[in-house]
């Protein structure tokens, strides 16, 4: 159990470990199922003592029950069995479950540690061949780890699942190395389950950022071939699919706008209906740039 | 009559359309490419005068259309606080 650190119990405290994350090195006492990292840490996770004093800023109760709350600077992240307080450069944990709160660091506490860093992302998966990515978009169960999946057994790669993260060239920063799938998908997959209780399923992984060729966004009630979107179009749909991990701020809502543009202006961003991704399709908007 | 933008208004052009985002609440605004030339003009603290000028210039349209068309979109942004009038 990982708790408050005392100077009585700081002997027994677990090693740390230094991994790498969205471009970030992390320090952790947590172990968690990331690529090692090297230097001195961006981020350090450690014990701490989390109240939970601030106002309440989201809630959800699904897939797991979790609250943000605020108080100033401070960001805390509470679940019945984990308690996080989220900064730029530090994450304290509270937790009786280590594998929950191990799952909750890779992804929302990171999307809180990106906002208070000043950055932003989107949600969706990228695969990349070629040296270059197709970042695939939708909602829940539109189709995108299917799509991603059929293209990582054709020999792409994984750039990142779930939480996208761009550099200044807005290029795709390597996430976690793998895919969570629900256990249907995951037949025939090796990988363990997550406390989320899905599969996480390790294909071949890119290393480096991965420039994109296209973003292909999982439409509901459009029907036929995919097409190319017009701008307010694009950055509309593109907007539906960013992350908004701390609603009504300013500099957030800045921020994000500042990457959708930047995405809608510089990579072709095509609607597709749920579902329809043709694999040789998506291998044409790598391979010709334009198909 | 001219025109500021209020700080919490960010805006952007792609291929020709304005795309603006109130931060206040996080809406975000898109603009054809007529209103586009028409916003480049006011954002910029031009005058209403000259966005119809601008509106003419750039498309083969009347000045009663284009006065209309100026007309509309400065009060439907000042509506929206995505305009401030400085001086009528």
């Amino acid at each position: 159990m990982l708790g408050p650190a005392t100077a009585a119990g700081m002997d027994r405290l677990p090693p740390r470990h230094s991994y790498r994350l969205y471009g970030l090195t992390l320090s952790s006492e947590l172990p968690l199922p990331l690529p090692c990292g090297a230097g001195t840490p961006d981020v350090t996770l450690e014990p701490g003592p989390v109240p939970a004093d601030g106002d309440l800023v989201w809630e959800i109760d699904d897939p797991i029950r979790l609250a943000c709350h605020r108080s100033g600077d401070r960001i805390q992240l509470i679940s019945d069995a984990v308690r996080f307080d989220v900064g730029a450069d530090r994450i304290a944990v509270e937790t009786r479950d280590p594998a929950l709160a191990a799952h909750l660091v890779m992804g929302s506490v990171w999307t809180l540690v990106l906002a208070a860093r000043g950055g932003a992302a989107i949600h969706g998966t990228v695969v990349a061949g070629n040296g270059r990515g197709v970042a695939v978009l939708g909602a829940s169960g539109s189709g995108k780890s299917t799509a991603g999946l059929a293209m990582l057994d054709r020999g792409w790669r994984l750039a990142a699942d779930d939480l996208l993260v761009f550099d200044d060239q807005l290029r795709v920063i390597p996430g976690p190395p793998f895919v969570r799938l629900t256990a249907d998908r995951a037949v025939g997959r090796e990988g363990d389950v997550d406390a989320g209780g899905k599969v996480r399923y390790f294909p071949a992984a890119c290393s480096e950022a991965v420039p994109l060729a296209a973003i292909v966004i999982h439409v509901d009630g459009i029907s036929g071939a995919a097409r190319m979107l017009p701008p307010f179009e694009a950055v509309s749909i593109l907007r539906a699919n960013a992350y908004v991990p701390l609603p009504n701020e300013p500099s957030q809502a800045q921020r994000r706008f500042d990457l959708i543009l930047r995405l809608a202006a510089c990579v072709p961003i095509y609607a597709a209906p749920p579902r329809s991704l043709d694999p040789d399709w998506l291998s044409s908007l790598v391979d010709k740039g334009i198909p | 009559m001219t025109y500021r933008l209020p700080p919490h208004v960010h805006h952007r052009l792609l291929q020709g359309e304005a795309i603006l985002l109130d931060t206040r609440t996080d809406a975000y605004l898109g603009l054809n490419r007529s209103a586009a030339v028409a916003w480049e003009v006011l954002a910029a603290g031009g005058s209403h005068d000259e966005a119809i000028t601008a509106l003419i210039d750039r498309f083969d349209v009347s000045t009663e259309t284009a006065t209309r068309d100026v007309d509309r979109l400065a009060a439907d942004l000042v509506r929206r606080g995505l305009l401030e009038t400085i001086d009528a």
